[in-house]
């Protein structure tokens, strides 16, 4: 098997079962909130009902000044309860934002702006769950498809010199047998690579810049023009 | 004889086209790395006879893995496989100490420069 080091470094039965669908680290996430809101509503619920349970029984005889009391005291411990129950859902909220919103938030601006051809943008690759790894699918995607512009352009550039080569050994009037049709068809050949060169123009590439037909570093193309 | 290889390149497509015509040849490709660093990590523990080397990648570029892999192993030998303009950095691959320098629309070139070694 070739090795990579993300291979090395994971264990292949969890990898699997995560990339068929079995509980990722999402539904873990989803369900560490779900269980600590519950736990702490439930621990809050009991709480009171353990306390109405011990308080004045409400048979007639009770002593008003007990149950005023008694009242009181259940009062700010329901109060005390809902401020419980709203640091738990807080602290779930930001637990949240921050392991799924910001990095959605973050993904959708990189995918937008590769979507308009900016190539250069990547998308993080945390946290360490399925959104993760859906950055990093994204970016491969955007890899592989700079590395497709990249061929288009070197080997349309080859097959326009190529052309312009042809084309300056058949001069009109010095080669009787040349077609006419065969210059017109290598025109309109080189006018299609140049099409498909300009398309690839259009985008912005990551750390590489095309100048004057030369594929560079962005470092090397940006001293070229200083 | 067929040479245990390690491919490096950011794309995985990129990657599965050299290391098909690698195979072809009859030679054995043993690791993949998609960056510098992770090509650093894979040439110290599995010790590959040649590496296949992209010099734009995201995180740590060809040639700074280059350099760092052949301060380790100055018989280390590197082949770089790039799309960037061949007149301009075959020489610094070859200041570095490549033993080649391709551009990736002629890779299956590679064939012939491996035999060459």
């Amino acid at each position: 098997m070739t090795q990579t080091l993300d291979n090395m470094k994971t264990d292949p039965q969890t990898d699997s079962r995560e990339r068929s669908g079995g509980i990722g680290h999402l539904k873990h996430q989803f369900l560490w909130c779900f269980l600590t809101i519950t736990l702490v509503t439930m621990g809050v619920g009991i709480a009171l009902l353990i306390e109405l349970g011990s308080g004045p029984q409400l048979d007639g005889t009770v002593n008003p000044g007990d149950a005023v009391t008694f009242l009181a005291a259940l009062r700010w411990r329901i109060v005390l309860g809902a401020v419980l129950i709203i640091i738990a859902a807080g602290v779930v909220f930001l637990f949240l934002h921050a392991r799924i919103a910001r990095p959605m938030e973050k993904m959708a601006m990189a995918a937008g702006r590769m979507a308009e051809g900016c190539l250069g943008v990547s998308i993080p690759d945390h946290p360490s769950n399925e959104i993760g790894r859906i950055g990093t699918s994204v970016n491969g995607l955007a890899v592989n498809f700079q590395e497709v512009l990249i061929l288009v352009w070197n080997q349309t550039e080859e097959a326009i010199t190529k052309i312009r080569r042809t084309t300056r050994q058949m001069t009109p009037g010095c080669d009787e047998h040349v077609s006419p049709d065969i210059v017109v068809d290598l025109k309109s050949a080189r006018q299609d690579l140049e099409t498909m060169q300009m398309m690839v123009r259009s985008f912005d590439l990551y750390d590489v810049a095309i100048k004057d037909g030369d594929v560079l570093t962005a470092k090397n193309a940006a001293d070229t023009i200083n | 004889m067929g040479k245990t290889i390690l491919i490096v390149d950011d794309s995985s497509i990129m990657r599965k086209m050299i290391k098909e015509t690698l195979k072809s040849a009859g030679h054995d490709v043993i690791g993949e790395a998609k960056n510098g660093s992770d090509a650093v990590a894979l040439y110290q523990s599995l010790d590959p006879e040649l590496v296949t080397m992209d010099i734009t990648m995201r995180g740590m570029d060809g040639f700074e893995a280059a350099r760092q892999i052949l301060s380790g192993d100055r018989e280390a030998c590197i082949i770089f496989l790039s799309n960037l303009d061949e007149a301009q950095y075959s020489q610094e691959a070859k200041q570095i100490g490549a033993k080649g320098y391709l551009n990736k629309h002629r890779s299956k070139d590679i064939l012939t420069l491996i035999e060459q070694l």
